[in-house]
């Protein structure tokens, strides 16, 4: 009963804050905070379009269900990985704030 | 509005607040449950899908597992920052201005689709027949077997780079 | 060996040994001498047997011997040279080798060959003695040799080979050729002594003066040359040509081509004999060693002048018949032939050198026989160059010996007097007997002494000639300049040798070697003899003894005219005995007894004329005035001042001043503001771009992140919205 459309601009409008929080934020635990935000919107949009196609097919639809699983996985590993480096990087520089990690700076 | 309308505002108006919140709140910590917040109102939205199984693997594991890893991330990290003075980059309005831009690029996109209006209606395949098809595809040669014992490698990369990257170098421990 | 060949070869021997003294011995004196009197001395043996053969019965009297090479290809036909003997050159030849070879042998002595080198004497300088430990243990100071002696003989050998050259050749082109050594040889002779200022000035007055007289020359050959086709004796005296170039006119002054070149080689003459207006070279030119005095202005060069005119006597009289009127150029010759012997006459009264009195009875000679040859006696005119030759190159010999004598004396007794001042001298007929007896001879010869000196016969032909054609004024201008000749002759003797020793110097003189002596005798008994080969048999008494050979062999020259001279009356026979034997008489009382060094009597006699004689006239001075420094004028201001250094000089540096300028502007202009500032504005330019691009690597990531996205939503829009 709810139109596609409201998933989809639901999901687009998670993502995009997520996107905002992203560039915006200065911690990069808050960075890696609004990455899952965006991840999870992928999700929603994944699911909504599984829902979509199944509802057209009349058969389960595999692919959708298997790409969303890939990306909770990928979510997961990429989380533990990236916080794993944050604490790397506060031993080594003592600062997690990002715009101070400019060693780039040339 | 059927109720199930009603409902489906009101988790997304949930989630969208929390997200809001998660990305623009001053104490880290108030982020950090303003994202498990969102998180479950993700869920719900998965469970209004009819994914029911996918709700329950987002609480498990992003909710019982991600969240509680940023957690300890941000109580390891605690004291370098101040949680009062200004979380958000200086150039936050560009930053708007082009995730506004984004938005309505996305949904001009969408809108061109003839799809974009179609009611989803429920499923006539029970949840069991879905968590079946899709327990099958994943363990099938023909199907999605090599993806999934890819992403079994990936997990067990993520864990073994996760602890050397995150261990302690000045203990003079080898490394697994 | 026939004549033709060994007429070619007379003038060799000396040019080969002028070759041999530049190259090889420059070093050795002795070698130096010895090849150029050999070189002479074979020369004078071939003109000789040229000589003998070509008086003797089957010679050139009927016919001249011509021998011919083809030498230059001209078109279609070729341009020949080759040698001739004719009387008129069997005569040239034989006093021409006679003096030379007396010559060279008279400068052995004296540039001192056998003398210690003097200890001040330099190349160039004259020289000035030596100091010698004398057998009494004494310091004499001496005579030295001359430092350049090797180089005199080189150059007195040239001169000689273009003689020689001069005298055999048949054409012009040839004759041309030794005219122009003879004044190169000049220069190089009469500035010998380089080092001397008034050396060098004379050296050039001789060049240039002979060399305006042999542009004039020039453009007489070559409009004979334009003419008639030919440079060849034979071709260009003929007849035919004759005729021709008698009946057509030149373009100037319409006077007729024979005329017209007739008058330029007479220039050639005037310049080359030293005649009046072109004679001022000849005094100048006893700056030269004596030798060379008597070689160029007794035996060959100025006689080389008036072979010329004598050579071209066809065309110089053609259209002359006897009797009748002047051509042009036989009135030219007249006129300034007996002006110039009475001019140069008068000079040579004044003169205290005795080389300079010299020099101007040359130029007096010289007029005679010009004025001779004027009035249409060629024979006369033939006769007195002969015996002229001969009696003054004696006489410059003399003269040197005398120099040489004084010189001597200056040196024994330090006394600083001039040694060539007549005034200094006397009494040196007892010091220096052989130069004395010579002298006197020539001296006699010169003033026209009868009967036993050459000079008398052929004095008394030319005066003869002239009066018989009837020429009255010529005859009385050439009695008065016999008269003056005459009186400064015996002047000139009796201040030298008659009376006493005026200086210390005189006193101490005395007689020069034999090397000098030798041909001071051989020159005299010529003096004495040739005179009696051409006795006229019209001669009262003596007529007929002899016969009359000169005449006839010369004669022989004119076959067609037959231009005899004939002698009709006494008048001109008394009128040159009476000048002889007054002038001499007249020169023998005023100047036997001069006691005083400084003043001459003619001083007092004649007033202020003295001084004007003295000073030539002053015509040195006149010249300087109205050539030389308007010469120098326009070279020195107008063509060096004005046109080299403002408009030439003017015209680079302002060129160069531009392009300095144009270089400036570039460089101020373009060079530094565009090309370095624009260097400088691209590399500033390069790092300013590169300081403000840098703010783009902050180094932080989210800023990265943010300019992706932009460009990515912003490349997107086009795509979607532009594109599509």
């Amino acid at each position: 009963m709810i139109p596609l459309s409201w998933y989809l601009i639901f999901a687009a409008l998670l993502f995009a804050i997520g996107l905002f929080g992203v560039i915006t934020r200065k911690n990069s635990v808050a960075i890696l905070m609004s990455v899952e935000l965006m991840l999870n919107a992928v999700n929603i949009n994944f699911l909504a379009f599984w829902h979509y196609h199944t509802q057209n097919s009349g058969l389960p639809q595999v692919n959708a269900m298997v790409f969303v699983a890939i990306v909770f996985i990928a979510a997961a590993a990429e989380a533990a990985v990236g916080l794993a480096l944050i604490i790397s990087v506060y031993r080594q520089r003592k600062t997690v704030v990002v715009p101070e990690l400019d060693t780039l700076k040339g | 509005m059927t109720s199930t309308q009603v409902i489906f505002l009101i988790t997304a108006l949930v989630t969208i607040f929390s997200a809001v919140m998660v990305v623009g709140s001053r104490k880290l910590f108030h982020s950090a449950l303003w994202l498990i917040l969102s998180f479950l109102g993700v869920a719900s939205s998965f469970a209004l899908l009819e994914a029911s199984f996918f709700a329950i693997v987002q609480l498990l594991v992003y909710i019982g597992a991600i969240a509680i890893l940023i957690i300890f991330a941000i109580m390891l990290t605690r004291d370098i920052m101040e949680d009062e003075w200004q979380q958000i980059n200086r150039s936050w309005g560009l930053v708007l201005i082009l995730v506004i831009t984004i938005f309505s690029v996305l949904l001009g996109l969408y809108s061109t689709w003839s799809g974009f209006q179609t009611i989803l209606n429920p499923l006539g395949i029970s949840g069991q027949e879905n968590i079946l098809a899709f327990g099958k595809s994943i363990l099938a040669p023909d199907g999605f077997a090599l993806p999934f014992e890819a992403s079994s490698v990936l997990l067990l990369a993520a864990m073994i780079g996760g602890i050397y990257i995150a261990m302690d170098r000045k203990q003079e421990g080898d490394e697994a | 060996m026939n004549n033709e060949l060994i007429t070619w070869l007379i003038p060799l021997p000396p040019l080969i040994a002028f070759g041999l003294i530049v190259l090889f011995t420059n070093r050795s004196n002795r070698l130096s001498h010895s090849l150029a009197i050999i070189g002479a001395g074979l020369s004078w043996l071939l003109s000789m047997v040229v000589f003998f053969f070509a008086i003797s019965a089957n010679g050139v009297k009927e016919k001249a011997l011509i021998s011919n090479v083809n030498w230059l290809p001209t078109g279609d036909s070729w341009l020949k040279i080759g040698v001739q003997v004719d009387a008129l050159t069997a005569i040239m030849l034989f006093f021409v080798a006679w003096t030379v070879l007396m010559i060279f042998i008279y400068s052995v002595g004296y540039h001192n060959f056998g003398q210690p080198k003097g200890e001040h004497d330099l190349p160039g300088k004259q020289p000035h003695g030596a100091f010698v430990t004398g057998t009494d243990g004494k310091e004499k100071h001496v005579l030295s040799i001359e430092p350049m002696y090797a180089r005199f003989f080189a150059f007195i050998s040239l001169f000689a080979f273009a003689m020689f050259v001069l005298v055999v050749s048949n054409n012009l082109l040839t004759l041309y050729i030794g005219w122009e050594i003879m004044g190169l040889c000049s220069y190089l002779l009469i500035g010998f002594w380089y080092a001397k200022p008034s050396a060098k000035a004379a050296a050039q007055k001789a060049f240039l003066t002979t060399r305006i007289g042999d542009v004039f020359m020039l453009l007489g050959l070559a409009s004979l040359y334009t003419l008639t086709g030919s440079l060849q004796y034979e071709v260009i005296f003929s007849e035919q040509w004759l005729h021709f170039l008698t009946s057509h006119t030149s373009p100037v002054f319409g006077m007729s081509w024979a005329a017209l070149i007739g008058i330029l080689i007479f220039i050639g003459t005037v310049g080359k004999s030293s005649q009046f207006p072109l004679h001022v070279w000849l005094p100048d030119a006893m700056e030269g060693p004596t030798p060379v005095s008597a070689m160029i202005h007794a035996a060959t060069m100025v006689s080389a002048g008036v072979y010329l005119v004598i050579r071209f006597f066809p065309i110089l009289s053609a259209g002359y018949e006897a009797g009748g009127p002047l051509t042009t150029p036989m009135m030219a010759m007249a006129v300034i032939g007996s002006f110039t012997a009475l001019f140069s006459a008068t000079i040579a009264v004044a003169q205290r050198d005795v080389k300079r009195v010299l020099a101007y009875s040359t130029i007096s000679q010289l007029g005679f026989m010009v004025a001779a040859l004027g009035v249409g006696a060629y024979v006369a005119a033939a006769f007195h160059l002969v015996t002229h030759a001969f009696f003054k190159a004696l006489l410059f010999l003399g003269s040197g010996s005398i120099i040489h004598g004084m010189e001597h004396g200056v040196l024994h007794t330090g006394e600083h007097v001039d040694p060539q001042d007549m005034f200094n001298m006397g009494g040196l007929w007892k010091k220096m007997p052989i130069t004395f007896i010579t002298f006197l001879a020539g001296g006699l010869a010169l003033s026209g002494f009868p009967l036993i000196t050459a000079g008398f016969w052929s004095k008394d032909e030319i005066l003869s000639g002239a009066f018989n054609g009837g020429f009255i004024v010529v005859f009385v201008v050439l009695a008065i300049a016999a008269l003056l000749t005459a009186f400064y002759t015996m002047r000139q003797i009796s201040l030298v040798f008659f009376g006493k020793p005026r200086t210390m110097a005189a006193a101490h003189a005395h007689e020069t070697k034999w090397t000098m002596t030798l041909p001071l005798s051989v020159l005299a008994f010529f003096s004495i003899t040739a005179g009696w080969v051409g006795i006229p048999e019209a001669f009262p008494g003596l007529g007929g003894i002899l016969p009359n050979w000169f005449d006839s062999f010369v004669g022989s020259m004119l076959h067609a005219e037959g231009h005899e001279t004939v002698h009709h009356s006494s008048v001109p026979l008394i009128t040159s005995l009476a000048v002889a034997l007054g002038g001499l008489l007249l020169g023998y009382l005023v100047y036997k007894n001069i006691k005083d060094t400084q003043t001459d009597p003619m001083e007092w006699s004649l007033g202020g004329i003295y001084k004007v004689l003295a000073n030539k006239y002053y015509i040195d001075e006149f010249y300087q005035w109205a050539f030389i420094k308007p010469a120098k004028w326009l070279s020195e201001t107008f063509v060096y001042r004005w046109m080299d250094l403002f408009v030439i000089d003017g015209f680079f540096h302002g060129i160069a001043k531009l392009g300095l300028g144009l270089g400036n502007i570039f460089r101020q202009w373009f060079d530094l503001p565009v090309i370095n500032r624009g260097g400088d504005a691209i590399a500033s330019g390069t790092r300013r771009l590169g300081a403000d691009l840098k703010i783009f690597q902050s180094g932080r990531v989210q800023d990265y992140m943010l300019l992706s996205l932009a460009f990515a939503v912003v490349g997107a829009v086009v795509f979607f919205v532009i594109l599509f």
